[in-house]
């Protein structure tokens, strides 16, 4: 028998550590004493604390909701709609399937959606308040300049060079954060001022309307995911521009099933 | 056994704590087990086992049956173990191996001989110094017995990286056994 196959064999008879005696016993007292949360609907989620009536803070944290999940979308990360969210006040659950990563987002109107997760089925709103602290705190540093900044590496993502760093915050409490920060600039918009760029995003955007009104773009499923309890399919929908430019943006919308009825 | 899991997660859907208390008698001395290898403490293991089930009990609406219910379990687990860790890192830098030991003496099987035995525990020892993604692959993977992509799951990575994980632990692991028998 060769080295690698001893290895592994004698990995897997490796003895196994058997459970304590009273050890169920207790677990199954957890199970008698405690409560499992049933499944609650998306509708209901809603309503529930506004008594079945629909608020406008809601509504418009809906529609908060949905460009946040399109903005990171529209710059490829599609990874990051699981952690990013962009509402007004409201926070929201991202519990996921594999009971990994659970978020709360919390809005910041006209800045940048902030996505706190954490690896804890049980992380709380009141933890999530303390980590929008955190984030403060991180916000004040960041605009004061102190912070460590590391160059990690450049990317090129859509035909636009990204520039990652590692930007490490030390607290007042003495934790240390360390956040991933990329930035990029399109060749096209190189020398440009602030405002000539901004015309000519709104022209590419406006172009886009055009395309996607028309029905003239490409869709591609990426995958379904879960957002607080409800399926929704995601896409890729590509869209060329008179200028020969692909602009790929991502797109969402519930699945139509009896599952998120 | 995979329709009566379904069945069970169904019912604990509906708040059912008979099935509740099903599921636990399958899942719960799998989860102690990858929890004492890992934590090195008895004490420990049972209160990680218990956070692992209070959490995965309290977020079960969260499971919507699209991995397997033991994937989502260990995973439960596996992020209860890394937040412990994180808060306990200078108490793990020496475990003890006790149960290693008591284990041995009970059931000297599955090993037939001495040689077995020790190859076997040299190997444990070397497991419990590689670094924390390398160790959890073995755990997962060969002392919990998951495939490669419930392994994949439960760490949240692609399957080649838990491939090539198990390659660089197969190198270590072989590299130090070599020098071991040249020693010997």
């Amino acid at each position: 028998m060769n080295t690698q196959k001893k290895i592994e064999q004698s990995l897997k008879s490796a003895p196994k550590p058997a459970a304590p005696d009273g050890l169920l016993n207790r677990l199954q007292e957890d199970v008698a004493a405690g409560e499992i949360k049933k499944r609650v609907t998306v509708i209901r989620r809603w309503f529930a604390p506004t008594g079945e009536r629909i608020s406008l803070r809601r509504v418009t944290a809906a529609a908060a909701i949905a460009i946040a999940v399109l903005l990171p979308l529209s710059y490829g990360a599609t990874k990051t709609v699981k952690r990013i969210i962009k509402t007004f006040e409201a926070k929201f659950v991202y519990p996921q399937d594999d009971g990994g990563v659970h978020g709360y987002g919390v809005g910041r109107m006209g800045g940048v959606g902030v996505g706190i997760g954490s690896s804890d089925p049980n992380f709380t709103e009141e933890d999530a308040q303390k980590a929008e602290q955190e984030f403060d705190e991180i916000d004040e540093l960041r605009k004061a300049g102190k912070y460590e900044r590391t160059f990690i590496k450049e990317v090129e993502k859509n035909g636009v060079k990204i520039r990652l760093y590692e930007d490490r915050f030390t607290l007042s409490n003495g934790k240390v954060i360390t956040m991933g920060a990329g930035y990029g600039r399109n060749s096209e918009m190189l020398g440009l001022s602030e405002a000539e760029r901004k015309e000519l995003l709104k022209k590419q955007f406006d172009e886009i309307d055009e395309l996607r009104k028309a029905g003239k773009f490409e869709r591609t499923f990426i995958k379904e995911i879960e957002i607080d309890g409800v399926m929704h399919n995601l896409y890729e929908d590509s869209f060329t521009l008179s200028n020969g430019k692909v602009i790929k943006m991502g797109a969402g919308e519930p699945v139509k099933n009896e599952d998120n009825q | 056994m995979d329709n009566q899991i379904k069945s069970l997660c169904r019912r604990i859907k509906r708040a059912d704590k008979d099935a509740a208390s099903e599921l636990l008698k399958i899942y719960y001395a799998d989860i102690y087990s990858y929890i004492r290898r890992l934590c090195g403490s008895r004490h420990d293991a049972e209160d990680l086992t218990q956070q692992t089930f209070l959490k995965a009990w309290s977020s079960f609406d969260c499971f919507a049956g699209r991995s397997k219910f033991s994937t989502w379990l260990y995973r439960i687990a596996h992020n209860t173990f890394l937040d412990w860790l994180r808060k306990n890192a200078a108490g793990t830098q020496s475990r003890p191996d006790q149960w290693w030991q008591e284990c041995i003496d009970q059931n000297p099987g599955p090993f037939s001989n001495v040689a077995e035995r020790q190859l076997a525990q040299r190997l444990y020892e070397a497991v419990d110094l590689l670094d924390e993604d390398k160790r959890q692959v073995v755990h997962l993977h060969y002392y919990q017995g998951l495939s490669i992509r419930e392994t994949a799951k439960v760490l949240n990575v692609a399957t080649s990286t838990v491939k090539y994980r198990l390659r660089e632990v197969m190198k270590i692991l072989k590299d130090k056994l070599i020098v071991e028998e040249k020693e010997l």
